[in-house]
């Protein structure tokens, strides 16, 4: 059910936009592109707005809504913990990081069709949960603990070298905080493609815990006496995690709050059955990022809202009343 | 000697040099022309008629002597600095006068107008043709222009203004909200900021190219692209040649390039002007200046060697102290060290120097050897800065020669 309204919500999103493309036209559009026909009666640069601009855009934002929602569920479940999000592990500051020096090397290395930016975001992001995770881990075990204690200190030293960084190219400085407050503005099919295929992987991965989810939720001594290999859980989950974290960041920024507000909002509608909150988690993340992403770019005429701070207005009061009600 | 001998002789001689002496060997494409030529303040006049020998007709109307070919007008209103290509207006640093019924007009300005290049070595004056700009023709980045760009959207304020200043104003259909210059922006309508652009808005108003500089969204440009725009992104100039440069390439996709020649030409005469009634002043005798970019708890930001802003310093006649440093990146200590003479920044900078107890030690600041001034001028590398800008800080300088400008 969900599905079909991410699906309704997806073609609304393709018919709104700063130019007005009437909903026939956009009709039309998208049905000759499915069917693979031209469309000669409508102008050139409508078609072009609709399939290349707003339709990567609104299947990237779907795409990374999901994946952020899902992997802020799945880490809840491991820390056992509300409040952690998909960048708990460092991913976010590792990205910033790397997109910004990225920006500052001003090199034109561009990979798979994507920019230097979100390639050494991605680099950033990956190399730190890495980092998190060797510190974290001892033996064969890896305390929930020491990742969020690991976590937090490096970020905090990573937020320290951007400073640095941004003190020696202060001409940069706005591209930077542009890139960290996160946008979809200029998506397009490469993006999509790029990271379509790891995203689907790691989705199903993630989907494939959700029973041994259920149990580590419990606790993890009770998890394991239930037979649960609770270290190769935590180990897979955190792994898929970051990595569905780490592509979200490098095409679209640091966007915040879906992974954490989606959560909750889908545990009290849905219950906490992870069997059943990982899929609906998954399309609600969508949904929630698409609508948010739909408003960044309409809400003013010709001003793009960055998207990181829509998520933040909806998803702040909206965390508030929930820990008003939860108290 | 025989003194009824002596006078003629001595008339004779003062004759030949009259005669000879407003006669100048200019050399154009290897073929010698005795011009007549007189030089003010080093700077050739050369009587008009002459162009007839290079193909323009002369024409004198009341105020006024105008040069022509078939594909370009220019206008001299005589005993003033005004000239007009074309459509374009524009100011010289010399003035087109009569003298004895003859109309003399700046040699190297007209030259370099109808493409040449003109140079001088003290004796000789050489002109050499460069090629002719031959439509289609390739631009840098591999684009075809069939005739010329009929419609552009500008995504920085510099290239607002350069092209306004190229007489092309009319073919922008979208601008960015820093774009404030000239007034006329007013009616072009925005397309976003320099960061987030809005890319609808741009693909509906089907310009023929955009035209970026500096600071953009990669993503956006691309995606441009892929629409089957001319997307061209240039770097800001970084010294004055650079804007020569910049406004000459801008001419030929435009189809403007007899009035991007002539521009080019008229800031190359201001700038000229400004070296000669500074040429007297050894570099140790001229003053230290500094330019404000940022102050404050952030830090101190200024324009170092490698920038635009400290070349026009240079040109100004002062001695840019952040020359030390390349880049943006300064410290309030070495600012202290230095003392520059002068300050000059814009409103927010300048208050917050004046403000704070840590600038109070700054010799410029307490003796109010500081100038307010307009940032756009002198941060936009555009024809403004030699236009206005080079003025300004003349005056700041050197105010006892600005008025010998003529600009």
């Amino acid at each position: 059910m969900l599905c079909i309204a991410l699906a309704g919500l997806m073609l609304a999103a393709a018919g709104v936009g700063t130019v007005k493309i009437p909903v026939r036209d956009v009709a039309r559009i998208m049905g000759s592109w499915l069917l693979s026909k031209d469309c000669p009666e409508i102008k050139g640069s409508h078609i072009f707005i609709v399939l290349n601009v707003r339709l990567p855009r609104i299947l990237l934002s779907a795409i990374v809504g999901a994946a952020l929602a899902l992997g802020g569920t799945c880490l809840q479940g491991v820390f056992g913990n509300p409040m952690a999000d998909p960048y708990v592990m460092g991913s976010s500051t590792g990205a910033a990081f790397g997109a910004t020096l990225g920006i500052v090397l001003g090199l034109n290395q561009g990979l798979l069709g994507l920019g230097t930016t979100s390639v050494f975001a991605f680099c950033g992001a990956l190399g730190t949960t890495a980092l998190v995770y060797k510190l974290a881990v001892t033996g064969d075990r890896v305390s929930t603990t020491s990742i969020l204690l690991a976590g937090i200190v490096v970020s905090s030293i990573l937020s320290s070298a951007i400073s640095l960084l941004m003190l020696f190219n202060h001409q940069q400085l706005a591209r930077v905080v542009t890139w960290t407050m996160g946008s979809f503005n200029g998506a397009n099919w490469q993006q999509v493609w790029v990271v379509l295929v790891p995203m689907v992987i790691g989705t199903g991965i993630l989907l494939s815990q959700a029973r041994e989810l259920n149990a580590l939720v419990m606790g993890e001594e009770d998890a394991q006496s239930l037979g649960v290999p609770v270290e190769r859980v935590k180990k897979i989950v955190l792994i898929a995690a970051s990595f569905l974290a780490a592509c979200a960041v490098s095409v679209s920024g640091i966007i915040g709050f879906v992974g954490l507000i989606v959560p909750h909002l889908c545990r009290l509608i849905f219950g906490a059955d992870h069997r059943m909150l990982l899929p609906t988690t998954a399309v609600g993340g969508g949904i929630f990022l698409l609508l948010c992403d739909t408003l960044a770019r309409t809400a003013i005429k010709g001003v793009e809202i960055p998207v990181g701070v829509v998520t933040s207005l909806f998803g702040g009061p909206f965390f508030l009343y929930l820990l008003r009600r939860t108290k | 000697m025989n003194r009824k001998l002596l006078i003629p002789l001595i008339m004779l001689l003062v004759f030949s040099t009259v005669a000879f002496g407003a006669e100048q060997l200019v050399s154009i494409d290897g073929r010698e022309y005795l011009f007549d030529v007189k030089f003010i303040e080093k700077v050739p006049f050369v009587n008009a008629e002459h162009f007839k020998e290079l193909g323009l007709t002369v024409k004198r109307a009341d105020e006024a002597v105008i040069l022509a070919n078939a594909e370009v007008e220019i206008r001299f209103v005589l005993e003033s600095n005004q000239v007009q290509v074309n459509d374009l207006a524009l100011t010289l640093a010399e003035r087109a006068f009569t003298q004895e019924e003859k109309t003399y007009v700046p040699l190297s300005f007209v030259l370099e107008t109808i493409n040449y290049q003109v140079s001088f070595d003290g004796t000789h004056i050489t002109a050499l043709s460069n090629p002719e700009v031959v439509y289609p023709l390739k631009t840098q980045e591999g684009y075809v222009i069939g005739e010329d760009v009929k419609s552009v959207i500008s995504l920085a304020p510099g290239v607002t203004e350069k092209l306004f200043a190229l007489g092309v104003g009319d073919r922008i259909k979208g601008r960015t909200t820093y774009c404030n210059y000239p007034a006329e922006v007013g009616n072009i309508p925005l397309v976003g900021t320099l960061d987030e652009p809005d890319l609808e808005l741009m693909l509906s108003l089907e310009p023929d190219a955009v035209i970026a500089e500096t600071h953009f969204k990669e993503e956006i440009l691309k995606q441009l692209k892929a629409a089957g725009i001319m997307t061209i992104a240039r770097k800001s100039p970084e010294d004055v040649s650079g804007i020569y440069s910049y406004m000459l390439d801008l001419g030929m996709l435009f189809n403007k390039n007899y009035e991007a020649r002539a521009l080019v030409a008229s800031m190359k005469s201001k700038a000229a002007r400004t070296e000669y009634i500074l040429q007297d002043i050894p570099l140790e005798d001229r003053p230290t200046a500094y330019y404000v970019v940022g102050t404050g708890q952030w830090g101190e930001y200024t324009a170092g060697r490698d920038t635009f802003i400290s070349r026009l310093i240079a040109l100004a006649g002062a001695v840019n102290v952040a020359d030390d440093v390349e880049g943006w990146s300064y410290s309030l200590e070495r600012l202290i060290e230095h003392d520059p003479d002068y300050i000059f920044g814009n409103d927010f900078n300048l208050d917050t120097m004046l403000a704070n107890d840590n600038y109070r030690v700054l010799s410029a600041l307490t003796g109010k050897n500081y100038l307010v001034i307009d940032q756009d001028v002198i941060e936009r590398a555009a024809p403004r800065a030699l236009d206005e800008g080079l003025r300004v800080l003349v005056g700041l300088f050197h105010p006892d020669r600005v008025d010998r400008l003529g600009f």
